[in-house]
């Protein structure tokens, strides 16, 4: 039997009629609102609006979940007097656009506190193909729309490549039919991803020892830590290209560890390298460090679900040490004499 | 560069096809040159740095083969032979094997013999044992002579290069010199639905079920003590990877021989679907087992010398192919295990033939060929662990050493399921593994088990474009056309495979270990 002479072209014709009809969905669907990306764009949304009302100085606590769970943004603003937001949100948004959405509502004579977890470093701008999973292509494809054309064509392709086919569906007809109260997700008993769990100042509430879920389960370690990271990874060029943001924008950056499990792997050396890494890392850059990574290296009780996520009743206790590390940094003299210095306008 | 990469798929073999067929078919010296040096190119694209060793083991075979062939009067030919094939087994040796009996010697000393950074050269079993083969024929057939440029391209052709088909000399070699060979729609067309369909049996099976046997035999590795489902789930789910890997690497080397008008003989024909260990190892990895056969089973006396002496051939040739595969204590239990399998298989049928008994019925059948999977089952927990002791724990597991166990992670404990498995005896123990999914894992095994038992394989449903060198020995009524509508299909399938590039890492073929 002979094989059909149409059969090698509708192979090529098969491939791109599949690659045609993909994107055009893909495309399609684009800002359709869908239900489990409504906890970070309200969370998002309502936080902006508290920065950008703050018309004084005010400190901005930036970095993924491990902020969220872990520091009160409240507790910082009673105790000092200072304005302040806590801008922590999914950590797999990856560096670039956590660090973007600070760029979004600081201000000059504003401070930047970042608390960029370790896999951050790894999870830069170059290389989002590398880290970019679906939550981080769905929320970009139907909340950021505008972040998404952004992206050079190779990057837009590959982040349409990772878009999870299930819930397609949904997207499709979301785009049609758009979902009432613009995707709000109604959740019957507490959870972390209810948007109304989260306060105006940006904290989320709520997450006790006695709502955690099934138990305190096992947590993994965190490879970054037990395993080392290149001090060229993709994250550490976005932190670079923030710092020059701020200090073009005459905005002040500091920094510091974020909370995590400990773990046995993290007394080994390769640990402390990493650490060593970063204090270099930010020294290289004129940011000031608030506190030591160990001090926030905290036992396996105090954790929510994930080695990042504390129990609101830890996060409380991580938030008064950070104050009496914060407090210098804070003080109005600190402020002059670094200003003087010339580290707030781009004078290194 | 793996079969299933970017980089092979839409680079080297579009190149390599389309600058093959552009030189004129006169100058057929230049084909096998482009052949040859992007076969090279392939194989250093892994590491560079063995390259050479793969070139002077094809010079040093091609040197001794002509040595052979020119001296073959003297009586010293045989111990050229000899020491021939004694080097290819030392340089194999060396590199996959130098730790393992550093490690068995300080075992019986009580010392401690260190351990050497060997990194095994890939396909270094693949084409130590290829001219290893062809060193013996020549020694044996005073006729047997090829120019280097043939021989080299029969060593080095990429489809084989990497992990088989074992080919023989007289299979490939004449079809370089006596094909007319042009672009022609019925090799390309076979030889893409070939490559295809073992593509989509790579990413789409293996690597999918992978998931799962990788999560269960990644805890048992670290020490944790598997349920008996875990147990019986992880090492069903490895089968099936290791299944549908192999084919679809086996249906890939095949299919991309075919677009150059290369047949290979067949590697693979639906092995759990043998009703006997015998029949298993004629469907599983069939060129190593054919070289294992005329190689070392026959020249050791096969089944000439008597009962008992049979059974000792038996044993060596699978206590060798479990060496072969991997130089530890869990592949050398694995072949022995097949060996004793064979065995008793063998006994088996002299009792059956002794006292008159030809049972024959569907029923007999298909126990035997859920017997004979259950028994592969068990040597692939050998296969698949890294140590004896896990090893040993698994199978404790599997037999219910700790009782008939499930995971809670596995059925809600608190549904009917849960309430009927627990009137039939089965206890509840917490999650250890933390595999994700596992119902929908459940399913997919049993869809993988459905397509292994039910379904055509892939020679079969491409069995009138002859796929395959030699006659399909299990034909099916059923086949794929090659027309605008499957080609439609695999198209479309094609860009799917391309999507996962983008979500999970290209995965290597887990026979390039060995």
């Amino acid at each position: 039997m002979r094989t059909s002479r149409y059969f090698l072209p509708s192979v090529l014709a098969g491939f791109l009629l599949a690659f045609v009809v993909y994107f055009g969905l893909i495309y399609w669907q684009l800002g359709a609102a869908t239900p489990n990306t409504y906890w970070c764009f309200d969370m998002h949304r309502r936080k902006l609006a508290t920065a950008e009302s703050i018309s004084g100085p005010k400190l901005l606590i930036v970095g993924g979940s491990g902020a969220l769970f872990g520091i009160k943004a409240r507790h910082i603003q009673e105790k000092t007097g200072i304005p302040t937001v806590n801008l922590g949100t999914h950590a797999a948004l990856g560096s670039d656009y956590i660090l973007r959405l600070a760029e979004r509502v600081a201000k000059p004579r504003d401070t930047v506190l970042l608390v960029m977890e370790y896999e951050a470093y790894t999870q830069g701008y170059d290389n989002l193909s590398r880290w970019a999973d679906s939550i981080y292509v769905e929320f970009l494809m139907s909340r950021d729309t505008d972040y998404f054309r952004s992206l050079p064509l190779k990057e837009q392709l590959q982040l349409s490549m990772i878009l999870p086919l299930r819930g397609l569906g949904t997207r499709l007809s979301a785009k049609w039919v758009p979902l009432p109260n613009e995707g709000r997700q109604i959740f019957s008993r507490y959870s972390v991803y209810d948007a109304k769990n989260v306060d105006d100042l940006g904290d989320l509430c709520g997450h006790t020892v006695d709502k955690r879920p099934n138990g305190l389960r096992k947590l993994s370690t965190c490879n970054v830590l037990a395993h080392g990271i290149s001090s060229d990874a993709s994250g550490f060029k976005d932190i670079v290209r923030f710092c020059k943001w701020a200090k073009q924008h005459q905005v002040r950056v500091l920094a510091t560890f974020p909370n995590v499990a400990h773990m046995p792997a993290y007394d080994r050396p390769k640990c402390a390298q990493v650490i060593q890494m970063l204090c270099e890392f930010y020294a290289e850059h004129d940011i000031p460090i608030v506190g030591t990574a160990q001090e926030n290296m905290l036992p396996a009780d105090d954790f929510f679900d994930t080695y990042y996520h504390l129990t609101e009743e830890a996060a409380v206790a991580r938030t008064d040490r950070l104050i009496k590390r914060l407090t210098p940094f804070l003080s109005t003299n600190s402020m002059n004499l670094e200003m003087r210095s010339g580290l707030w306008n781009g004078g290194k | 560069m793996l079969f299933n990469s970017w980089q092979f798929i839409f680079v080297f073999l579009p190149v390599t096809l389309v600058v093959f067929f552009c030189i004129p078919k006169q100058m057929r010296f230049a084909r096998k040159l482009w052949l040859c040096a992007t076969s090279l190119f392939f194989y250093s694209f892994w590491k560079v740095e063995y390259l050479p060793l793969l070139v002077v083991s094809i010079l040093l075979n091609y040197g001794l083969a002509e040595w052979i062939n020119r001296w073959r009067a003297r009586s010293s030919v045989r111990w050229v032979l000899v020491g021939g094939v004694t080097v290819n087994l030392l340089l194999l040796g060396y590199y996959k094997y130098t730790n393992f009996i550093l490690g068995v010697f300080g075992q019986v000393a009580s010392v401690d013999m260190g351990h050497f950074d060997i990194i095994l050269p890939l396909a270094i079993s693949f084409f130590t044992f290829t001219q290893i083969g062809y060193l013996v024929d020549v020694a044996r057939d005073p006729k047997l002579h090829y120019g280097f440029l043939d021989y080299s391209l029969f060593v080095v052709f990429f489809p084989h290069l990497i992990a088989g088909p074992i080919v023989r000399h007289w299979e490939i070699i004449p079809q370089y010199a006596d094909r007319d060979i042009h672009p022609n729609r019925d090799d390309l067309g076979a030889g893409t639905a070939m490559f295809l369909m073992g593509l989509f049996k790579k990413v789409l099976l293996a690597d999918t079920v992978a998931v799962y046997a990788n999560a269960i035999y990644g805890a048992a590795d670290q020490g944790v003590t598997l349920s008996c489902y875990d147990a019986w789930f992880g090492t069903v789910a490895y089968a099936m990877q290791i299944y549908f890997d192999f084919s679809g690497y086996s249906d890939m080397a095949i299919g991309l021989a075919r677009m150059f008008g290369i047949r290979f003989p067949g590697n693979f024909a639906s092995p759990y679907r043998a009703d006997s260990i015998g029949e298993f190892w004629k469907r599983w990895h069939m060129s190593l087992t054919r070289f294992l056969r005329e190689y070392v089973y026959i020249p050791l006396g096969g089944n000439r010398q008597g009962h008992r002496r049979q059974i000792i051939n038996i044993l060596i040739t699978f206590l060798l192919s479990g060496l072969w595969h991997g130089a530890g204590w869990t592949f050398v239990i694995w072949g022995l295990l097949h060996g004793v399998y064979q065995v008793v298989a063998l006994e088996w049928r002299s009792f059956t033939k002794r006292i008159g008994w030809e049972p024959g019925n569907l029923y007999y059948k298909g126990a035997c060929v859920f017997l004979t999977f259950v028994a592969v089952l068990f040597t692939w927990v050998f296969f698949r662990c890294s140590n004896l002791h896990t090893a040993v724990g698994v199978l404790h597991s599997m037999l219910g050493g700790d009782g008939l166990t499930m995971s809670v992670a596995t059925v809600n404990p608190n549904g009917h399921m849960a309430s009927f498995l627990s009137a039939v005896g089965i206890k509840f123990v917490p999650d250890t593994v933390g595999a994700p999914g596992y119902t929908r894992g459940f399913w997919i095994v049993a869809v993988l088990l459905g397509i292994i038992w039910l379904l055509p394989n892939t020679q079969q449903w491409l069995s009138v474009y002859r796929p395959l060198l030699d006659e399909d020995r299990h034909p099916s009524r059923r086949h794929l056309p090659l027309n605008a509508v499957t080609g439609l299909l695999l198209g479309i399938g094609l860009f799917f495979i391309v999507r996962t590039y983008y979500t999970v890492v290209a995965s290597p073929f887990l026979y390039f270990n060995f």
